[in-house]
């Protein structure tokens, strides 16, 4: 999927939902390799558009169904898989991120896509840790301010969960070795042994 | 003798206990027990009736309302029944995913997210595959081995866990 794939695809996503409807926003945050294509400088493409939710319970009971049958209807016009809109990450981490408002960056239809600060895909690709997300994080890191590990921590500490981060201490830990090379340990003090 | 419907224990029923304060488990091995046992034969009887959701509906009522409909759905896949209408119902998508409460590290969320079918995973409820594996049936997949020329035990194994695979998928 290309940049113009996505608005594409996002704008019959738009169209599909108020045949059905629904005029109300739909409020999404658009997060991993699309927010990567479309709001940084990253010549890559991405198999699917990830997003959060941004609803709250109430409106997303109300929108889950039409939205579900408007994001097949698109996948059957175009011959793209059913999943090309795709909220897993959201349901993988709900509980363990903060999820930001983000600032609304363009509107198709009743569907109201929001992009978040940069540093928050940065902390969200440092917790994931895959390959790909370090490759990631590897390109926003030269783009963006974060020049430290310990401004990465902070970054980390912000929008990761304290428990979340206490449970995926490993994972975080690589991918913060990857980017910025293992930490040293710290000298115990006075532990009795000489120098 | 065989139970009639009114005494077996379909899914509404185990679903009215559940709502009553019935440990959720029990509940639901006894559908198990009769899906698999004792009702095979009636198993359509065991889901057509759709559960009657209580008020207020707290999330423990409505977690597992959600998973009642995905077993009725995953069941009647399997087993090759026509699956009742109700179990579609939007309701019955969690609008917050439930998660096992030791799946608190990614990989594991993401490893349970590629083996739970899909009934469960798209009513958001990401529980694994080997939730409605049974006792019955790998005893009758032994016999089946056995009939079919099988001595070694471990082979016996064998053919009943490809068995249980075929079906469950884990």
């Amino acid at each position: 999927m290309k940049a113009e794939d996505i608005e594409n695809y996002l704008s019959q996503l738009g169209q599909e939902l108020l045949k059905r409807g629904i005029e109300e926003p739909i409020h999404l945050l658009l997060v991993g390799g699309a927010y990567m294509l479309l709001l940084t400088t990253t010549p890559r493409n991405t198999d699917d558009i990830d997003i959060f939710w941004l609803e709250e319970e109430e409106g997303l009971q109300r929108a889950l169904r039409p939205l579900q049958e408007s994001v097949i209807a698109v996948a059957e016009a175009n011959q793209i898989d059913p999943n090309w809109l795709n909220y897993m990450t959201q349901l993988l981490m709900y509980d363990l991120v903060i999820v930001p408002e983000g600032n609304l960056w363009k509107t198709f239809g009743p569907v109201h896509i929001y992009a978040p600060p940069q540093e928050y895909i940065l902390a969200l690709k440092i917790f994931a840790g895959r390959d790909k997300d370090i490759e990631d994080c590897k390109i926003l890191l030269k783009q963006g301010e974060i020049s430290s590990r310990q401004q990465a921590q902070l970054l980390l500490d912000r929008y990761i969960l304290p428990d979340a981060r206490q449970n995926n201490a490993e994972t975080i830990a690589r991918s913060l070795d990857i980017l910025y090379g293992k930490q040293r340990q710290q000298p115990a003090i006075n532990d009795g042994v000489e120098p | 003798m065989i139970p009639t419907v009114k005494t077996v224990q379909t899914i509404a029923r185990a679903y009215q206990q559940i709502c009553t304060g019935e440990e959720p488990w029990i509940a639901l091995g006894n559908f198990r027990n009769a899906w698999y046992g004792y009702a095979k034969d009636d198993r359509l009887a065991l889901v057509s009736d759709p559960i009657t959701e209580p008020e207020p509906n707290t999330i423990h009522t409505r977690r597992w309302g959600a998973f009642c409909a995905a077993s009725v759905e995953f069941l009647c896949d399997r087993y090759g029944f026509p699956c009742p209408e109700w179990v579609y119902h939007p309701r019955y998508v969690l609008t917050i995913p439930w998660w096992p409460e030791y799946a608190s590290h990614l990989t594991t969320r993401v490893q349970l997210m590629r083996t739970t079918p899909a009934p469960f995973s798209q009513r958001h409820i990401f529980c694994g595959n080997r939730l409605y594996q049974n006792k019955y049936e790998m005893s009758a997949w032994a016999q089946e081995a056995r009939a079919r020329g099988m001595t070694n035990p471990g082979e016996i194994f064998r053919y009943a866990r490809q068995k249980e695979i075929s079906i469950h998928g884990g």
